[in-house]
């Protein structure tokens, strides 16, 4: 198992699929088309203002004939902290999941929520987003840790 | 929750919502770092410093709830935190928590604390560490002992019990045999087996990938019957369509004592239902579950609970519903005497407890029907015992797992009660270690074992076998 303890870099998936897409010379369009998403889309993956799901992370690495991990480190530890041990024995549905995200992200305080979304969406790591708030970074890991237990909690609530 | 569940529901969150993020991510930093202070006038800087002066307070008690949580984490664990400031100890905390095992006291916290041979004055890496913590928070259950009854000793090197449920004089197990991922089709498959693990009967279907089977019984013909509901989490990516979308109806499928069908019967109507609970009475099955029709699934609207009766050949002789609230659920049914006592979760509003529709979102209540589905009466129940399921029915009385005659049992969470006779088996689930689920997706899994207890009328444990029962 591989040490937990820095991560040097954010997981920056838009560059891996504009780089691949260049490598393939495939443009934005071509590549759109062939994943039935519009082409503005995909240049919001590469510029890094959406990111895709894991799913349409493996078939745009299907389109490139290439291992879903040359676009995504799923060893990274985003991927651990998303599956965090208060999380891991609750059954919900992808459906309902969505909805009591979207309702949990808008009950906790802005900048909590910013921070997590920064971390869990935009991907970025945590030294980055403790300089970015001009914070600490133990105090970043905290908050994603603490939000990550109120998040668990909401879920079980609301399955109540 | 699933691999990749919460990544995905990440990626799907409002674009509103992940733009502010980016903007408030990206224009507080760096001109908000702390270089620019120097900048400010010293006017400006007075104002600040009363401010922080008086946001102190809020962040001595984040603070404080950090050092409350890391103080109760030592202690329940029995961590020494001899010499360690504050901040050390939510930084230990932390650490383990969160499964990083990097600082350096933390080592020398485990050190400390952890009784262990191999730690010594060794330089411990990491996965050492991670590896004395797992041993340490997941004890060894106790050993082994006792003769094996010689007619269990089969069932037990097959692990006949693993994943099968028990009900009186037989067990019956449900799995998924075949998947195809191209017609979107599986195989399910419900095997019937006496307690001495031999297979009596056994029924497979071939269904849509959205099915599984929820609920299963023996019959008192010597036969039994499942329930196939859907599992909305199945998603067409290429159609972008939810199983909840297509409605699938729940089936019902009741085989004889040989494993011929009886009958396959689609509740009609009820396209976005699932049922936890068959049992049968009175010649009769009832069913109960939760139920939202399609259109809610679609709009994530209100679920009512459902109870339904099927005659023995399978004809629908009623159905009913409690609802009145956004949110009416069923945790699990079980009999009473003269009908069912149902326990459900409901955020009723209509006044029919105190603090409805006030400041109680939800409330858990006691519900009493009779055998057609009248309810006799209902109470607010303040133990509710959520998650239970059942394990046995022992001379007709339904044994769950929260039954209190399991309060000292040591050895995991009881998933199979038998009685033999001269002696009574536990079945239970015991957590053994964690592990990571990698490579390609990193998650949390489990280590588990089953483990066959026998006790005699007196509650004496006189055997006891684990199994290894591979990860979960």
């Amino acid at each position: 198992m591989r040490s937990w303890s820095k991560e040097v870099f954010s997981l920056n998936i838009g560059k891996k699929i504009s780089e691949l897409r260049n490598k393939n010379g495939m443009s934005q369009q071509v590549l759109a088309d062939s994943l039935f998403v519009s082409r503005d889309l995909v240049s919001k993956w590469e510029n890094g203002t959406r990111r895709p799901n894991y799913r349409m992370i493996e078939k745009i690495a299907e389109v490139f004939n290439a291992k879903v991990d040359e676009i995504v480190d799923t060893t990274d530890l985003v991927f651990k902290e998303l599956f965090d041990g208060n999380l891991a024995g609750i059954e919900i549905s992808d459906a309902d999941l969505a909805v009591v995200l979207d309702r949990f992200l808008r009950s906790i305080p802005e900048k909590d929520a910013d921070i997590f979304i920064n971390r869990y969406y935009h991907l970025k790591n945590t030294a980055e987003i403790a300089e970015a708030y001009g914070i600490r970074e133990n105090h970043v890991r905290s908050i994603l840790s603490k939000t990550r237990a109120k998040l668990a909690r909401y879920i079980k609530e609301s399955k109540k | 929750m699933k691999d990749n569940q919460l990544f995905d529901a990440f990626a799907g969150i409002d674009e509103e919502m992940a733009d502010r993020a980016l903007r408030s991510y990206s224009g507080s930093s760096k001109k908000n770092s702390r270089n620019h202070l120097r900048w400010i006038p010293v006017s400006v800087c007075v104002l600040l410093i009363a401010a922080l002066a008086a946001v102190a307070g809020v962040f001595a008690y984040s603070e404080a709830k950090a050092f409350d949580a890391a103080s109760a984490f030592f202690e329940n664990n029995g961590l020494n935190s001899e010499g360690l400031s504050r901040t050390e100890m939510k930084n230990v905390f932390f650490d383990i928590i969160e499964k990083r095992f990097t600082d350096e006291k933390t080592a020398e916290v485990i050190k400390n604390s952890v009784p262990c041979e191999e730690i010594g004055n060794a330089e411990m890496t990491p996965e050492m560490l991670e590896e004395i913590w797992n041993r340490y928070v997941f004890p060894p259950r106790e050993t082994d002992s006792g003769a094996i009854p010689p007619e269990l000793t089969s069932l037990i090197d097959e692990n006949a019990f693993k994943d099968a449920k028990a009900f009186s004089d037989r067990l019956l197990k449900s799995e998924t045999v075949e998947k195809d991922p191209e017609t979107r089709t599986v195989v399910q498959k419900v095997t019937m087996l006496d307690i001495f693990g031999d297979v009596l009967a056994e029924y497979t279907v071939k269904c849509d990938d959205a099915y599984i089977v929820t609920t299963l019984t023996a019959t008192s013909d010597g036969g039994f019957l499942f329930v196939l509901g859907f599992q909305d989490y199945t998603y067409d990516y290429l159609d972008q369509k939810r199983a909840s979308d297509e409605g699938y109806a729940s089936r019902v499928i009741k085989c004889d004592r040989f494993g011929n069908l009886q009958f396959d019967k689609a509740f009609d109507g009820l396209e976005g239902s699932s049922f936890y609970n068959c049992i049968e009475r009175e010649g009769r099955y009832f069913f109960f579950g939760t139920h939202r029709d399609q259109q809610k699934w679609r709009d994530y609207g209100e679920t009512d609970v459902i109870m339904i009766i099927l005659a023995d050949d399978g004809q629908e002789i009623k159905r009913g519903f409690l609802k009145g609230s956004d949110f009416d659920h069923l945790n699990y049914a079980k009999p009473s005497e003269g009908g069912f006592m149902l326990f459900v979760r409901t955020q009723s509003t209509d006044g029919d407890f105190v603090d409805s529709g006030k400041t109680v979102l939800a409330v858990d209540m006691n519900v009493e029907i009779d055998y057609d589905l009248n309810v006799l009466g209902s109470t607010v129940s303040d133990n509710m015992f959520r998650n239970e399921s059942l394990v046995g029915i022992i001379n007709g009385s339904f044994i769950f797992s929260n039954d209190s005659r399991f309060q000292d049992f040591d050895a995991g969470t009881p998933t199979a009660v038998i009685d033999y006779g001269e002696y009574c088996l536990i079945v239970s689930e015991y957590v053994k270690s964690v592990y990571d689920k990698g490579p390609l997706v990193n998650s949390i899994g489990l280590n588990v074992e089953t483990v066959y207890s026998g006790y005699d009328e007196n509650g004496n444990l006189i055997f006891r076998i684990g199994k290894d029962a591979g990860k979960r």
